[in-house]
């Protein structure tokens, strides 16, 4: 009897800790976080040299750099837009002399996630003190999708560093400005993460979208929307435009893990429609660029 | 007539005590509101309270200073979002947490700076003052993020 009630005991004490223990440690409820790709690059205008631009101008560099900051005191570490470029520069990387194009191809090529354009207008000098003004525009890198904008003031001082202004005038937002990010971020998580997807026709392909595929009957562009809406995320989808060589889906919810809690990337999802197009007995190449799927049926 | 003297007494006394509290309230607004100009990573929140003694007028004052902070976030401020999204779902499943945080003093260790704005006026049996309350708000993200009560910054 004594042996049956002190078993009941150290049992039961024991669902008791456990109980407890379940309670009060808060790792029980910790999130994993994937931490997405950023980098920090300077507002060009028409006409101006990404590559000069931030050799010329101090205040950008001031602008940028403090933009970075932000981040790493957020224990978040940035892709350096600097090093980027110098390294994509010694490596001759690029292929356009076009000065617009070399941006783009500068974020395709770093392999970013998120970018932040940083824009410093000229000082704005009144009679009651100078005072900076900073333009931030946080954007999804495959989707083009912004994730945060804010436009910050300084206060107005009588002093003509504008590279103090500009600090002053980013210490105003840049907390607002991830803070804003991170709900955009908390919307990825319920919602999953935004890919664009692009369907081509090989040249001498012998479907089109409109063709008709057996055993239903329907057109490609129907069979392919029905499929994604079976498989985006909560059925998030939509369609940019569809017409005979051309099918492109601008925004796709994909999970950020799989069923197993393993993380999902595109380049699954792109398995997963090769994977059904063969089951519709047609051969496709798959490749993926900056969160952009490509897919050319053969 | 003797109990019609008591039931007299007894109802002025009733109107008496409710008149004087209202106007305690009314007398003393409640505060909560970011103050510009702090620094770098900090909040500086002006925050009223009142309690029995003047260290638990302070003790509420700064606790409502963190719970506005924590839960509601402060308009035209380096915070205007809650750090917290849910609170009810935070602090049934974090319950410990914010026993140990906001009851048992915790949230004193984030405090950089804490004063009297204006004089304390003790109406009644109750004290009650406006305190500005410095929080470093970098570093109660950072314990926040840790404790698995917020996301870390990304997805």
């Amino acid at each position: 009897m004594k042996k049956k009630l002190s078993t009941l005991l150290i049992t039961s004490l024991s669902i008791f800790s456990c109980y407890c223990c379940a309670q009060t440690n808060p790792a029980s409820n910790k999130v994993n976080t994937v931490q997405p790709k950023i980098m920090v690059i300077p507002y060009t205008k028409e006409g101006e040299d990404i590559r000069t631009v931030l050799e010329a101008d101090v205040n950008r560099r001031v602008a940028v750099t403090k933009v970075k900051e932000s981040f790493d005191n957020r224990n978040f570490t940035t892709v350096d837009f600097t090093a980027k470029l110098k390294s994509a520069m010694d490596d001759q990387l690029f292929t356009s002399t076009s000065l617009t194009d070399l941006k783009t191809q500068l974020v395709e090529m770093s392999g970013a996630d998120i970018y932040v354009e940083v824009e410093v207008p000229p000082m704005v000098a009144t009679g009651g003190g100078n005072s900076a003004r900073l333009i931030l525009t946080g954007y999804d890198a495959s989707t083009a999708n912004s994730l945060s904008n804010k436009v910050c003031e300084s206060p107005k001082f009588f002093t003509s560093d504008y590279g103090a202004l500009v600090t002053k005038a980013l210490g105003t937002c840049s907390e607002e400005f991830l803070n804003t990010m991170q709900v955009k971020f908390s919307d990825i998580v319920e919602n999953g993460r935004s890919v664009k997807i692009n369907f081509t026709l090989a040249q001498g392909s012998k479907y089109k979208f409109s063709t008709e595929l057996q055993p239903e009957g329907l057109p490609f562009s129907d069979v392919l929307e029905a499929w994604m809406s079976d498989n985006s995320l909560k059925n998030n989808y939509h369609i940019q435009g569809t017409t005979d060589l051309k099918m492109l889906f601008d925004d796709v919810r994909i999970p950020l893990k799989d069923e197993k809690g393993r993380n999902y990337n595109p380049n699954q999802f792109a398995l997963k429609i090769f994977q059904f197009l063969k089951t519709k007995g047609m051969s496709s190449a798959k490749e993926i660029k900056n969160g952009t799927i490509f897919i050319t049926i053969k | 007539m003797k109990k019609l003297i008591i039931y007299t007494i007894i109802v002025q006394g009733i109107c008496f005590i409710s008149c004087s509290n209202s106007k305690k309230i009314a007398s003393f607004p409640e505060i909560t509101v970011a103050l510009p100009g702090a620094g770098e990573g900090t909040i500086t929140i002006r925050s009223s309270g009142q309690g029995e003694t003047e260290a638990k007028a302070v003790s509420a004052a700064e606790k409502k200073a963190f719970n506005t902070l924590l839960f509601y976030g402060l308009p035209s401020s380096v915070q205007t979002r809650p750090m917290i999204e849910n609170e009810a779902e935070s602090k049934r499943t974090n319950s410990q947490f914010f026993d140990d945080f906001l009851e048992n003093g915790e949230y004193k260790k984030f405090i950089t700076k804490s004063y009297n704005y204006s004089n304390v006026q003790k109406v009644g049996k109750y004290y009650y003052l406006n305190r500005d309350v410095n929080i470093n708000l970098r570093s109660l993200r950072a314990q926040l993020e840790n404790k698995g009560l917020i996301r870390k910054f990304g997805y």
